[in-house]
């Protein structure tokens, strides 16, 4: 794991007795790549092969998003973020001041699109 | 035990619910904060790990570490169990820093569940509570995958306790409750005369017997107590065995050899009469007799009651050190008749005595309606009765009464004194007699004691005619009696001089009467004679004429 100082670090676990999970951890990753300002890692992790982690991290749901920030905060989100409007809810509560400012175009310009999409 | 109970851990919940928990399906414990549901569950995993079968806690609003420190207190062991692997506690308290973006799926609390319990190999799984297992997400009502859970938990044949909080009832919970359980106990606390008291229910037991009444409890150190019913199906077994009161002449009025073993006495009087003597005297002869006994005084501090009784000759020390005795004192206003109920047979159970004394019984009878303290009283009295002990209640009559008891309950015991203090010639004196014994030639005679530096004697009884007599006017009664007897004596003897005077006089009058009857008699029969022979000359003349004449 490189340190993450620099950027976030996510921990995605799914459990893939549940159809949907793989997909769930691929459009989270593409979600990233577009969203963030920084670099990012993402952890999937596969609930049924680590029952252990479950124990430890104290998961009773999901897919459960565990994200730690540059500035080392943690944050956890339950349920399904690849939906484009709640990543940017979620994403929205973790990103700092200056990456907000940064991102604030951005993220209207998604919003843009999201809408324009179901015009 | 049943196949399909498991034991709950609690002798009396065993026996409410026939056996203990259902074993096929869950046991729900619903109830209000503070009624006591965590330690109903760490009572039933403690009864299992006593019988070495691993258990699994899924703990929704205490620590892990507090729970296991909650039953190291209780005494369970908690931290040993753990640390050998035979108990699992996972943590799910809700994680109240988690935000809910989306839609998810419940599957890693049976995965986290199962898991937990496969690996340790459990067949018993706890959780506590339901309610919170699901706060963290927002919903405080159990979803499709809870009931997904009990599924999976009744195919695999885990006995299991879940808790609730009784706060609010929703559609969703009562749907729980009908479909998913087979055991719904209610837990709830009432608050009467300032005093609360724990009370327990089973609303619903699947295919079993159960006991349906509100069943009061009460947490103690060990963690929960019941007030058992089992004795009220009167099961207790023929006594034949008497047990001396310790005082002869009490002992003869209740047919020669004391009191039934095992049975239950009560004494009954005004404040001042006497009834703590007695009851300890009782005692004492059981301890005297290397029998272990139980004192709870609801008057008196130990220290005070020790004072007292060893101004009467009653020395009970030595038998506290040996620990035969064990005297509890608190006051009756400390908590609920059911909670002193329930620290006495916790007591007697730990002890085991052949005798306890409650004094006075009186003193909890103020704490409900009368009708509730008989409930409970017959259930305590028939409790003890089954466990062999003999019970002494002592009961303090109001100086306003008519020395009648009060108490409803003196139907239930077996053998009923009553003590008296009489006022007359300007002494108070003491009385007893025994008002009932069942099953004994009862003296039916009042007799009259005293209280002195050996404890309790029994007078000699007035035995003159009349009615009974006591104290300083017996002595006196005494007197004059023996004074009319003296007299009557002296009387006696002056009749029967009177007589044999009267016998002489009748004598010497007869002889003088028989004497001259008898002179008299010589006499007529003189001239009887002389009349005969001057008869017999007068036909001899004739004859003589005669010839002569012709």
């Amino acid at each position: 794991m490189s340190s993450i100082d620099d950027h976030y670090h996510l921990v995605l676990y799914i459990d893939t007795a549940k159809p949907r999970s793989f997909d769930i951890s691929h459009r989270l990753r593409q979600l990233c790549k577009r969203h963030l300002s920084k670099s990012f890692t993402l952890e999937v992790i596969d609930l049924r092969k680590e029952p252990a982690l479950l124990e430890q991290r104290r998961i009773i749901a999901v897919p459960t998003l565990d994200v730690t920030t540059p500035q080392s905060q943690k944050h956890r989100f339950v349920g399904d973020l690849t939906a484009s409007k709640s990543f940017i809810v979620a994403t929205g509560m973790f990103l700092n001041a200056e990456n907000m400012q940064q991102n604030a175009t951005k993220m209207k310009q998604n919003i843009i699109n999201y809408k324009s999409k179901f015009k | 035990m049943d196949k399909l109970k498991i034991t709950s851990g609690l002798k009396g919940l065993d026996t409410i619910l026939h056996g203990g928990y259902p074993v096929a399906s869950p046991t729900l414990i619903k109830g209000g904060p503070g009624t006591g549901k965590t330690v109903y569950s760490l009572n039933f995993v403690n009864a299992q790990l006593q019988q070495e079968r691993s258990s699994v806690i899924a703990t929704c609003d205490e620590s892990p570490e507090r729970l296991v420190r909650y039953m190291d207190e209780f005494g369970m062991e908690g931290s040993k169990r753990l640390a050998s692997g035979q108990l699992v506690i996972l943590d799910f308290r809700p994680n109240l820093d988690e935000t809910v973006v989306g839609e998810y799926d419940l599957s890693p609390i049976l995965l986290r569940i199962s898991h937990a319990i496969e690996s340790s190999d459990s067949k018993v799984l706890v959780i506590d509570s339901l309610q919170n297992l699901l706060l963290g997400l927002g919903i405080t009502e159990p979803r499709k995958e809870i009931l997904e859970l009990f599924d999976w938990i009744r195919e695999k044949g885990i006995a299991t306790l879940v808790t609730m909080s009784a706060s609010q009832t929703s559609l969703q919970q009562s749907l729980l409750e009908e479909y998913a359980v087979d055991c719904v106990i209610h837990l709830e606390q009432v608050l009467t005369n300032q005093l609360m008291t724990r009370y327990l229910r089973v609303v619903k037991l699947r295919g079993s017997a159960h006991g349906s009444n509100s069943y009061p409890f009460s947490l103690t150190q060990n963690g929960v107590s019941l007030l058992p019913i089992t004795a009220t199906r009167l099961e207790s077994g023929e006594r034949v065995v008497r047990t001396s009161t310790g005082i002869p002449r009490i002992d003869s009025m209740l047919g020669g050899e004391g009191y039934y073993t095992g049975s239950s006495l009560m004494i009954s009087g005004r404040s001042g009469s006497g009834k703590t003597i007695l009851a300890s005297t009782l005692m004492n002869q059981v301890l005297q007799q290397g029998q272990k006994a139980v004192l709870v005084s609801f008057e008196e501090s130990e220290s005070d009651l020790r004072r007292n009784l060893k101004s009467v000759g009653l020395d009970l020390a030595g038998f506290s050190s040996n620990g035969q005795l064990v005297i509890h004192s608190g006051r009756a206003i400390e908590m609920g008749l059911e909670d002193h109920l329930i620290n006495t047979i916790d007591l007697v159970e730990q002890e085991s005595p052949a005798l306890l004394v409650l004094d006075p019984v009186s003193a909890l009878i103020d704490m409900g309606s009368s009708q509730m303290v008989k409930m409970l009283m017959i259930r305590f009295i028939s409790y003890i009765k089954a466990l062999g002990t003999t019970l002494v209640l002592t009961e303090l009559l109001p100086d306003s009464s008519d020395d009648y008891s009060e108490l409803a309950i003196s139907s239930l015991v077996d053998t009923w004194f009553r003590l008296r203090q009489v006022e007359s010639n300007g002494e108070l004196n003491r009385l007893i007699n025994v008002v009932k014994s069942r099953g004994s030639k009862t003296s039916n005679q009042v007799k009259e004691f005293t209280i002195g530096d050996q404890g309790i004697a029994l007078e000699d009884p007035y035995i003159g005619e009349g009615e009974l007599v006591v104290g300083s006017a017996k002595i006196s009664r005494i007197k004059q009696d023996q004074e009319n007897a003296e007299r009557k004596r002296y009387e006696l003897e002056q009749i029967e001089q009177a007589l044999s005077t009267l016998q002489a006089a009748y004598e010497s009058r007869q002889r003088v009467l028989g004497a001259e009857f008898e002179n008299e008699k010589r006499d007529l029969m003189r001239k009887i004679d002389e009349l005969k022979r001057q008869a017999a000359q007068v036909v001899e003349k004739r004859d003589v004429m005669q010839d002569l004449r012709y």
